[in-house]
């Protein structure tokens, strides 16, 4: 079973803003449990952060310095 | 916690930190910005809501004053840690550091110590002019009496708080703002991220790094200077030269052994730093070689660091004077020539 990792609609509040990845806090393919704390990004100046929604072997799907919105995928828990 | 996590400079240094305070009432930080906030380069992020107001103090715009009154709180028998910010504002508390910090262990005949932690950010690259730029790392290990040490990566950033927040006397603890990881300052550079342990651990002062391996030209640097030396490396490597780069990590105590170790090897020393050129580390660290041994030398060693003027704003100026991977690169092709 595979778990989306997705940028949350509350992760930050306007709407019409953008942001990025500015870190993984760990390699593709490493083992990760269900609320670490895996990525950063950046929104204007403010650094937000994502959390493992699940336990398991993760695979990135967006790398840094790529704008990301709210709702997009950018990795999978295997 | 998963134990293969990959973090900044600022996240192992604020482990480092919360570690320590979570078991020690010793431990309180003063400085701008920091109860909110927790610091410019977040340092003490999340420190205010979890230890409150009387362990997590935002000051006013006041170094002389907070600064004072923390080298008192140390004397009294707590351990201060304070955010300096950026090092350009240093003139401001300087006697402090010069004549109070450093100098009353001796002073009192080592009666009275002085356990406090100096964190400040330091360099430029990021367009913000004269005033907000500096290195003036060798203004600070210029004073006998205080500690200066400067970590290039996240294992050693939390591994040497550990060991200044448990030295019983003035530690000055410089990153680099463009090595620190902050999003404010764009993607971290990947050098400076390593795995970092969850658990505590001290990386000792005074013992240089080897970073990477080389045979024809040592490439000494500190902070930001050795992942601009890393660059220039991956680049001589593609010409056939064989790079050794070699992190500082500490100013005072100075690894001298440790610098002419590589440069023994090598017979061609590069000193590369942010600072500017004259009466600083770069010649330091050169002096020392020749003080050991002239003979080790098969070229004249070359200095590659900030002339001595002021940071411009611009950012084609800029980059101009910094000593980056191309004027390092280039320095190291003209040593093999």
């Amino acid at each position: 079973m595979s778990t989306p990792v997705i940028v949350p609609a509350d992760l930050w509040d306007e709407d019409d803003k953008t942001g990025s990845i500015v870190l993984w806090l760990y390699a593709d393919g490493a083992t990760v449990k269900e609320g670490d704390l895996i990525a950063e990004v950046l929104v204007e100046k403010v650094t937000l952060e994502l959390e493992a929604p699940a336990t398991g072997t993760l695979r990135i799907q967006v790398e840094p310095e790529v704008v990301v919105n709210k709702g997009d995928t950018v990795a999978i828990i295997e | 916690m998963s134990s293969n996590r990959i973090l900044t400079m600022s996240r192992a240094g604020r482990e480092a930190l919360d570690w320590e305070m979570e078991r020690r009432d010793d431990i309180f930080c003063m400085g701008e910005d920091i109860y909110k906030f927790g610091g410019i380069f977040g340092t003490m992020d999340g420190f205010g809501a979890k230890y409150g107001p009387e362990r997590v103090i935002s000051t006013p715009i006041s170094e002389t004053g907070f600064i004072g009154m923390a080298a008192g709180a140390a004397m009294a028998g707590m351990h201060p840690v304070i955010d300096l910010a950026y090092i350009d504002f240093i003139g401001v508390c300087y006697n402090v550091l010069l004549n109070t910090a450093s100098k009353t262990h001796y002073m009192s005949g080592g009666a009275v110590k002085v356990p406090m932690t100096l964190l400040i950010g330091t360099g430029g690259g990021y367009n913000n002019a004269a005033q907000h730029s500096q290195c003036l790392h060798a203004t600070v290990a210029h004073i006998p009496g205080a500690k200066v040490v400067y970590p290039s990566n996240a294992y050693d950033a939390k591994g040497m708080l550990h060991t200044a927040l448990r030295d019983e006397n003035f530690v000055i603890f410089l990153t680099h703002k463009g090595t620190a990881g902050v999003g404010w300052m764009g993607t971290p550079i990947k050098t400076t991220l390593s795995e970092v342990p969850d658990t505590p651990y001290e990386v000792p002062f005074g013992k240089v790094k080897v970073y990477r391996e080389g045979t024809d030209v040592t490439i000494v640097g500190l902070g930001m200077s050795v992942h601009e030396s890393l660059k220039a490396a991956d680049e001589l490597a593609k010409d056939g030269i064989s790079a050794e780069v070699v992190d500082l990590r500490s100013l005072v105590p100075l690894d001298r052994d440790g610098i002419m170790e590589s440069v023994s090897k090598t017979g061609r020393l590069i000193v590369t730093d942010e600072d500017y050129l004259s009466y600083g580390v770069s010649g330091e660290i050169i002096a020392s070689v020749v003080e050991r041994d002239p003979t080790v030398f098969k070229k004249p060693p070359v200095r590659v660091t900030t002339p001595d003027i002021p940071i411009p704003f611009a950012r084609p100026m800029e980059q101009a004077i910094l000593p980056l991977a191309q004027r390092i690169a280039d320095a190291a092709r003209k040593l093999m020539a």
